[in-house]
Parts: structure tokens; sequence; C-alpha cells
């Protein structure tokens, strides 16, 4: 990994500051005590920040006083996601699995001096809608359209995308079939080394199709990622374990609605 | 007048003027308080349940409230509450056969705030009236619909007659009737539909799109395509779909046929008899099977 793009940026009256993390490019610019934000994205991991366009769809934001360093952190995204196995994916019972999924980070700006103070939040990736429950009930998601993975890879490890590992267990008298996997990744902190994003690592016990699951979150770096420091603690600070609805099992859902 | 005077004196002793200030003091002192407490319920019921409790619970206090206020001033004025009562009853029955049809809809109006088929809020298609409901009151419920508009429906039809609660649940389907002519690959069809709804923001993954082969029309293949959208986004969803579909159309160049009809004279073979109106409207009448061109001037 080479940069860091979660940096902090010193502005000056009027001066345009590009920042490119993964394919987004954030615009930012300081008239007295506003702060003007702009976005735009391309299909590029990487590379130089995009010129700004034509017409920037600018946010303008009075603070209530005036800063000149802002720092961009790297934030989960403000719903649930859902990720999809590589494979329908069958765990047997009293066995258990370990998973990878990468999660495109949202990009949080605030003022350095002030961080409880969030001016912005922009995702990297727009990610697609997914309902995640019945047609009755459910959660409003997002959808990954990257896939979990069993192994690391180098391929895995870029500036925007936060790696989350997940501990599944099943603790059920049935072998768990699973296509799709929701994280709830509000509960999750983000830790960074070596330019590398990574969730805390989280813990799965599926109990059986008609009781939720358990879901632990450590609230330490996983092992994998070989030490770090964090550098955004959750959006929603909960119990530590939690029983939910985490997988889409099987042939469970579809019927659409005929 | 001096009679009047003395008849004003002779009523009005120092216990009955008691009896006159507790009554002013009960009803003075006693609506606004029935009114500050009930709002003061409804914002309470409201915050921490929903604004269809909040209303309910608000007015079941007031009713009962001002029921007990009714009955303590005539106790004051020295009704006792039995003969009250049977008086009450008797002029119940009364009312009740000369208003049958506002007591079934105060009884209506229980049964709907009991079924919860609705709530203030949400919004409703009462023969095909669509609006948001207001507030869910003793004898009708109040919808403003979107053209802003105000509908009052009474309890009893509303009891009685179908309606749809179309925020009822948390996600929707939006239906999309697409007729395609017979050259068209259907296979692309399917390949340009699924891209529009992949590409639009409020088009769910899941539960996922589906197409469906309606028919064999007339004039086109029928079909039906169908997305999902969460409740609030779907007019957002169908506008961009219907939208989406027809620039992309246009774009693979699929056609969208018009209803047309082929017209026979007898058999399938023969050429239709033509009438041709030249430029000064003169009519040429060829017989059949001879087409000919415009005469030149």
């Amino acid at each position: 990994m080479s940069g860091n793009p979660w940096s902090e940026i010193i502005l000056k009256d009027d001066e345009i500051s590009a920042h490119r993390i993964g394919p987004l490019t954030v615009y930012l610019k300081k008239v007295l005590n506003e702060l003007w934000i702009g976005s735009a994205r391309d299909d590029k991991n990487d590379g130089d920040p995009l010129p700004l366009p034509e017409k920037p769809d600018w946010n303008r934001l009075a603070l209530p006083e005036e800063f000149s360093t802002f720092s961009l952190t790297p934030v989960f995204p403000d719903r649930p996601v859902v990720a999809d196995s590589e494979f329908h994916y069958r765990i047997l019972k009293n066995s258990g699995a370990r998973i990878y999924t990468r999660i495109p980070a949202f990009v949080r700006i605030v003022p350095a001096d002030k961080p409880d103070l969030v001016l912005a939040e922009i995702p990297t990736v727009i990610l697609s809608e997914t309902w995640f429950g019945i047609f009755t009930e459910g959660e409003l998601s997002y959808a990954l359209s990257t896939t979990a993975r069993r192994k690391l890879v180098q391929e895995m490890y870029e500036p925007h995308m936060v790696i989350c590992p997940v501990q599944i267990e099943n603790k059920s008298d049935e072998d768990l079939r699973f296509e799709k996997l929701c994280l709830r990744v509000e509960r999750l902190s983000v830790y960074i080394n070596d330019g590398v994003l990574w969730a805390d690592e989280t813990s799965v016990m599926y109990n059986g199709r008609e009781i939720n699951s358990d879901v632990k979150t450590t609230g330490t770096i996983p092992p994998e990622a070989g030490g770090g420091a964090i550098i955004t603690s959750p959006r929603e600070t909960v119990k530590s374990t939690v029983a939910t609805r985490t997988f889409k099992l099987l042939k469970e859902l579809h019927f659409p609605g005929f | 007048m001096e009679t009047l005077w003395g008849l004003f004196e002779s009523y009005i002793t120092e216990d009955r003027l008691f009896q006159l200030i507790r009554i002013a003091v009960i009803l003075i002192a006693g609506f606004p308080l029935l009114a500050l407490v009930r709002r003061a319920i409804v914002r309470y019921v409201s915050g921490n349940y929903t604004p269809h409790y909040g209303m309910l619970a608000g007015k079941l206090f007031f009713y009962t409230g001002t029921t007990l206020l009714v009955i303590t001033v005539l106790h004051e004025i020295g009704f006792g509450l039995a003969p009250l009562l049977g008086a009450a009853g008797i002029l119940g029955i009364a009312i009740g056969f000369a208003s049958q049809t506002s007591v079934s809809n105060v009884i209506s109006g229980v049964f709907l705030l009991a079924e919860k088929s609705f709530q203030v809020g949400d919004v409703v298609s009462v023969s095909g009236n669509v609006g948001i409901v207001l507030s869910i009151d003793t004898l009708s419920v109040k919808i403003r619909m979107f053209d802003n508009r105000y509908l009052r429906v009474p309890n009893e039809s509303m009891v009685k007659s179908e309606f749809i609660n179309l925020t009822r649940f948390p996600i929707r389907r939006v239906d999309c009737r697409i007729s395609v002519a017979y050259k068209e690959d259907l296979n692309r069809v399917s390949e340009v539909l699924f891209d529009v709804a992949k590409k639009l923001p409020y088009s769910l993954e899941e539960p996922p799109p589906l197409l469906i082969f309606d028919q064999f029309g007339n004039s086109s293949i029928d079909l039906l395509f169908v997305a999902w959208t969460t409740r609030e986004n779907f007019l957002k969803l169908r506008n961009g779909l219907n939208m989406g579909i027809k620039e992309r159309f246009d774009k693979e160049g699929i056609e969208i046929p018009f209803p047309h009809v082929s017209v026979y004279a007898g058999s399938a073979t023969s050429p239709l008899p033509v009438d041709i109106l030249s430029g000064n409207s003169e009519l040429i009448t060829e017989p059949a099977g001879k087409p000919s061109l415009p005469k030149k001037d």
C-alpha cells in the first residue's frame, strides 16, 4: 500500500483542494467561515485526483467558527451491508468458517480540532440499495457488489475498502445454507495499519432457522492486520453481543410478490 | 319589578350562591385543565408510540373527563345520578332511533381504531381517492388528497367498503406494462430492462426485478416488468423506470408499436380499391386491381 489518503488538510482561503480516495475525489474550498464541499467519481481505484467538473455541485456549510485544518476519516456506511457469499455456502452443524468481505468506506469530513463536528459523509462508492428481510418487515440495506472470500489476497487491499473478517459458527442442529450475509457495520470500528483499513473481528453464531443469530463484535483489531490503531469509533455504541437476523438462507424469500 | 326581585332574593340563598360559584369554578377550571392534560397526553403518547395512539389516548381522556365534569355539575345542581342514568337510557334509545347513522359511525370508528388497518399518516386509497389520513374521528376519517382537497369519509363507509393502505408495508412493487414489436429479440429486450432497473438508485436489488411474458397481443408482445423499492421512493422509481425504458428503447432501436389493423376486402390477396385525391381535390377513382398514380396537371 502506498500513501495514506486519510490525512489532515490545511486549507487557505478561496483555494480548492482535491483529494482522491479510491474512485472518489473530494474537493474542499474554504471561504471565511464557510466550507465548500464537492465530489466526483470515476471507474478507477487510484491515480491523481479528477479535475474539478465544469459545474461542480458544491455543498456550502456555514461553520460556527473559522477552521483551517480538516480531517478526512473513513467511516462505515450508515446502514447494514448485505454481502453475497462467493457461491451458495453450506456450513455443516458444529462447524465454522472464517470469511472476509470488503466494504467501501464513507469519507467523513471533520474539523481537525473538533472531530465530533461531522460536516459531511460521502460514499467512496455508490452502493445500490437492497431489502434484507421479508415483504412485511425488514431493513433497508446496502448491497455489496463484491463477494465474500475465504482467503485474503493482495488485490483486496485498497485504500477505500475496509476488510471485515467474519467468523461464522454453526451451533444449530441443522446445516447452514446461505447465499447472503447481513453485516451490522454501524457497530464496527475502523482500524488502520500500513494504509489498510480493517474492521473489528465479528463472530456470528447461527442457532437455527427460527432463532436469531448471536452477533459478537470483539472490539479489537483482527490478528490478520498485524497491529494497527483505531481510526474511527462505531456509529452506534451497543452491547458487544446482539441477537439479530444475519443470514439470507437459500430458498427463503424468493417469491417475487405475486 | 319588586315581585321579581323578591323572587330572585328568595331563590338566591347563601347556599345556592356558593353552589353556583362551585359550578362556575368547576366549568371554568375544568375544561381548560382537560384541554391542557389532553394535549400533554397526545404529545407524550405520540412521541413514545405513534400519532395514532396519541390521538386515541387524547380523545379517550377528553371524553371521559367531559362526562365526569358534566356528572359533577349535575350532581352539584342536585340531580341524582340514578334517575339521570335511567333518563339517559330512555333518552339514549330515543336518540339512537333518531340518529342511527351517527351511532353507526361512532361504533364503526371504534372498530376502525381497534382493527388498526390504517393509522394517522398512512396513505390510503378509498373508492379511487388517494390521500394521507389526517385523523380518525368520532364520525369520520379525514383525508388530505394529493391535489390538496379535503376528503371526509364516514366511518361506516370505511368499515363497509374496501380500501387500500398503500404504506402499510415498508416496500412496494412498481409495475411497468410494456409492449414491443413482434420482430424484437426478447432476450435483448430483457437485458435492456434489467439494466435500466439496475442503474436506477431507488430500485432494490432484493427482491429482484422480474420480467413476465404477459401475452401475444394484437399489435405487440405484451410484457410486465416489475421492480421493488421502499414505499417512500415509489413514485421516483415509477417515473425513473418508465422514462428510462423509453429512453433506452429509443437508443437501442427497440420498437414500441402503436396498435395497427390490417384490413382485407374479401380475399387476402386482392388489392384494396383506392381513391386518390388530386391537388385540386378532384376525386380520381380507380377500379380495384388497377392502382394508378395521380394525374399530372
